[in-house]
């Protein structure tokens, strides 16, 4: 990236639970809400918000502050991001239900529940 | 059809092309055909080179192809000049379609089966009444699972239900009917502008040069496929030429005239996303995929050649895993990757905008010139973290972080760009080993005739050399995701102190050859799904049939006319280096040639065989008489009878209407443009093609239809002089000054309302952006009358850049990023725009992005 983002913050004793990670839940939650509708604008702010999460994620790992846990983390962040731009950019037939477990998975790496 | 078989053509229709300047080697052969006596049309918004050699120019308003087409189809039924002989036994014209369909004519506009809510269609509606119908077109059966192998069993049932008198309500000759009926003369001028009379002056041309004894082609580019109905706009095409009788035989068909860059190679041996090599589905994650026996039962047809698919797919497993595929791992198939969306160019510029990728390679592209909606693709760059381009010469995308229109603009700045470019100099293409691909499928080689200066290289350098230092960097993984890479063949011998690789190697490995003692095979007969052989791309097998035979390399120069028409002598045609598919339809359903004049392949009876001066494109030795047996249920060509000449389909037949497939309608249909000037004339409540893949967000809006602020069609296109993307030639001195700055066409009627001088600047603007470039005042450009009104069209070249020694604004800053509903391709031929005289305040122009 461009400009690199900034570690995620540790003070909540989750480094995953990033302030794009939120925002990204709460946009899901906003385009789950709309189906079968399928909002282009949404979708492409939460693809940014995944991106900027995973940045920042990225970057603990570039300063050391890295577990193995974190290493299956970012595999299902990435997995999310594949889903939401599966949504996004469908073949056929929408996936909702996939789209409704990204946001399952997300809210739970984000430890939001 | 072969591009020289153009020559044999009576008559000769050139539309969605500028052939004459845009394929002026295959041209050659339109004036062979014209030499010879054969009528020239061209239908195009422009005057032409191509007009100018033409005996009829059919003016048409962009985005209107469908309404002309369909109202050539509309003439050809209710005047009753279909070759009836040839249409009912090689089309479905007369097969029975599902009680449910409904057609358009009767929805407002759309088909049965539209889900309104996710903006596609259920095809339950549309097929064979009591079948499930596999489409021929991997590219369509990856984009949704409805119809699956277990349905495919149907057509191996019994043959699909026909009406021979044609009465039947909802066989396909009354569905077609019924579709056209309003096309006719006096709509199609009223919403493609073209003249009535010079209308049916085309339809009477066709009509005239198409049955036993002449036979007529279409010739097409991008000025079909790059629009919101591309796909349909073929299909259209596709249903004149059948509905004449002249697929398959010579001078006869569609040919689809493709880019001079091996662009069908790419097709073929895909860079896209959704296909394994030779029209293969790529598997996907949300279908019946898990196992390799899966997708293979999902995606194999029951029926007609497409039945063979495992034998391909398991020998392209063991071309690409050799010792590593075995039947315990599935022949390697979970090495695959599988598809989750579409992740073609378009969607994948969207998400490069929104900082999805990582890097990009470019090779032989330059999309900051040749890709739609210039800025938004620019501000995705910025976004890389790493940018490999590959060209000879520095061009506008590796450049974008110094030179790019939103740097030069301020709107991004150099220092807070992170993107690593690296710009590596390639090999032209006389500096390298290798094959090109492209129209008529013909595979030509060619030889290096001089090494490339400095650190130049080929591709295929970079590729092999690519894979090598990825194998070495991730061998010692033992991550799974990994493994694919671990496990691919990639033993191509290198050469000389550069380690060039041999690219023959290549073309020997995509041949196929047998696992056992490594013998090339003959043909994709020859191959077979229990690992006993390898091959990289079935349709290619044959080009290199035993050791050191590369056919590719043939030059056999030959006759013009009689037996060596085919000239099958020259380079290789894929597949089995036959010239014409479906040529077994030059014959008919006894297998005698339609007319002596138009022969091309029949049956000898005493030989027992198929044979003519084509390569016959048909089961050798199955004889005309060939009834399949449908109480033992036949697979593959057994459900196909001798009088069947379209194997890929299921059931043999022309598919005049599509049961499967096509995801906006089994019948072209006219929609508007998403942008366009003007309502849609036969569907109000449908504008535009309701499935076509509209993507908004901040910087790429759309206009709204009859939008006032953007009342102008715009369309783009390329030059004779500026080769391609331009690059070579912007740079070259000698053929920049033949074309040296950018211009946009005007018809002189428009500019004189606007007050728009001949080369006095103007500025083109849309809610993409807007662009300065001078005006070039002419009368090849005419309003159309349209609706009552008058509806201008401007044109610019794409071609151009502010590199290089020709130089000007970007065209495709104008450009949305859009897709056809069935191939994501983009929409450059017919949005709207605004235009005005005068200058832009600041250089570069200005954009509406983010």
């Amino acid at each position: 990236m461009a400009s690199e983002a900034a570690p995620a913050p540790a003070t909540s004793g989750n480094p995953w639970a990033h302030p794009a990670a939120l925002r990204a839940i709460e946009a899901l939650d906003q385009v789950l809400a709309k189906r079968p509708h399928k909002d282009d604008h949404l979708l492409a702010r939460i693809e940014e918000d995944l991106c900027t999460c995973r940045e920042a994620v990225l970057g603990r790992r570039r300063q050391g502050m890295w577990r193995d846990e974190d290493e299956r983390r970012l595999g299902r962040l990435n997995g999310v991001l594949s889903v939401t731009l599966a949504i996004h950019f469908p073949l056929g037939d929408v996936r909702w239900d996939e789209l409704a477990g990204a946001r399952a998975a997300l809210a739970e790496l984000a430890g939001v529940g | 059809m072969s591009l020289w078989d153009i020559a044999n053509s009576d008559c000769v229709l050139v539309m969605g092309s500028n052939m004459a300047e845009n394929h002026p080697i295959g041209f050659r052969f339109v004036v062979q055909a014209k030499e010879r006596g054969a009528t020239i049309i061209h239908a195009d918004p422009r005057f032409t080179r191509t007009s100018a050699l033409a005996d009829i120019h059919a003016p048409l308003r962009s985005g209107s192809d469908i309404a002309f087409l369909g109202g050539i189809i509309h003439q050809i039924l209710e005047r009753d000049l279909w070759f009836r002989e040839f249409v009912m036994a090689y089309t479905n014209i007369s097969h029975i379609i599902e009680d449910g369909y409904g057609d358009p004519e009767k929805n407002d506009g759309l088909f049965s089966g539209f889900d309104p809510d996710s903006g596609t269609y259920s095809q339950e509606s549309w097929q064979y009444k009591g079948k499930v119908v596999p489409s021929a077109v991997a590219e369509h059966r990856v984009q949704g699972e409805e119809n699956t192998g277990e349905g495919f069993e149907t057509m191996s049932d019994s043959p699909p239900p026909t009406d021979p008198t044609l009465q039947h309500p909802n066989c396909v000759y009354q569905i077609l009917r019924r579709h056209y009926a309003r096309y006719t003369p006096e709509l199609v001028e009223a919403v493609t502008g073209c003249p009535k009379e010079t209308f049916l002056a085309v339809v009477d041309a066709l009509a005239r040069n198409s049955g036993r004894e002449r036979t007529s082609c279409i010739c097409y580019a991008v000025g079909w496929t790059h629009q919101s109905v591309g796909v349909q706009i073929i299909r259209a095409g596709a249903i004149v030429s059948a509905l004449l009788g002249n697929m398959g035989r010579p001078g006869g068909g569609i040919q689809a005239l493709r880019g001079h860059a091996s662009i069908q190679g790419s097709t073929d041996i895909p860079t896209l996303y959704n296909m394994l090599p030779t029209y293969l589905p790529q598997p996907n994650v949300f279908h019946d995929h898990g196992t390799l026996d899966r997708y293979l039962a999902a995606e194999t047809p029951a029926t007609g050649w497409w039945h063979n698919m495992p034998k391909y797919v398991v020998s392209l497993l063991k071309a690409w895993y050799g010792a590593e595929a075995t039947a315990a791992n599935e022949w390697g198939y979970q090495f695959l990757p599988k598809l989750t969306g579409d992740v073609s160019q378009l969607p994948m510029t969207l998400a490069m905008a929104s900082g999805v990728m990582k890097g990009w390679f470019i090779l032989g592209q330059n999309p900051l010139v040749g890709a739609v909606n210039s800025d938004l693709l620019e501000r995705g760059l910025a976004k890389l973290e790493w940018l490999v381009v590959r060209d000879m010469t520095f061009m506008e995308t590796a450049d974008f972080w110094k030179s790019g229109r939103l740097v030069k603009r301020g709107d991004l700045r150099p220092s807070e760009i992170g993107t690593e470019v690296f710009l590596l100099p390639t090999a032209l293409p006389g500096e390298k080993d290798g094959t090109v691909t492209n129209t008529s499928r013909l595979v030509q080689w060619h030889d290096a005739v001089l090494e490339a200066p400095g650190d130049s290289r080929s591709d295929l350098w970079f590729m092999v050399h690519l894979g090598r230092r990825l194998k070495e960097l991730y061998a010692d993984s033992s991550l799974p995701r990994d493994r694919a890479i671990q496990a691919l063949t990639w033993e191509y011998p290198l050469r000389g102190e550069r380690q060039e690789p041999e690219a023959e190697a290549v073309l020997r490995e995509i041949n196929g050859y047998t696992v056992a003692d490594r013998r090339q095979v003959a043909s994709y007969q020859d191959l077979k799904d229990d690992g006993t052989t390898a091959c990289g791309a079935w349709l290619y097998s044959g080009i290199y049939p035993a050791d050191g035979h590369n056919v590719a390399r043939s030059r056999k120069p030959d006759s013009p006319a009689g037996p060596e028409s085919a000239h099958l002598g020259w380079a290789f045609t894929w597949p089995s280096n036959r010239r014409t598919l479906y040529n077994r339809a030059s014959a008919d359903p006894e297998g005698r040639p339609w007319s002596e004049r138009k022969k091309m392949v029949w049956w000898d009876e005493a030989q027992g065989q198929w044979t003519g001066y084509d390569v016959p494109d048909f089961v050798a030795d199955k004889p005309p008489s060939y009834r399949p047996d449908f109480s033992k249920h036949p697979k593959g060509m057994d459900a196909i009878g001798g009088d069947q000449p379209f194997i890929m389909q299921a059931d043999g037949k022309i598919q005049i209407f599509v049961p499967s497939g096509l995801m906006d309608g089994p019948l072209p249909t006219h929609y508007e443009s998403p942008e366009s000037p003007v309502r849609n004339a036969l569907y109000p409540q449908q504008q535009h093609n309701p499935t076509a893949k509209l993507w908004r967000r901040p910087g790429n809006e759309l206009h709204e239809p009859g939008d006032p602020d953007y009342p102008y069609i715009f369309t783009t296109y390329r030059l004779t002089e500026l080769h391609c993307g331009g690059i070579w030639t912007r740079v070259s001195p000698h053929t920049a000054e033949l074309q040296p700055e950018a211009f946009v066409e005007i018809p002189p009627e428009l500019a004189s309302r606007l007050g728009i001088r001949h080369l006095g600047w103007t500025v083109i603007s849309t809610k993409r952006g807007e662009i300065e470039v001078r005006a070039m005042v002419t009368e090849r450009m005419r309003p159309f009358r349209i609706e009552g009104r008058e509806v201008f069209q401007i044109g610019m070249p794409w071609v151009f850049g502010p590199g290089g020694i020709a130089h000007g604004d970007v065209a495709n800053v104008l450009l949305a990023i859009t897709g056809d509903a069935n191939t994501s391709i983009h929409n450059t031929k017919a949005i709207t725009c605004n235009l005005r005289p005068g200058r832009l305040p600041n250089p570069g122009g200005t954009s509406h992005g983010q």
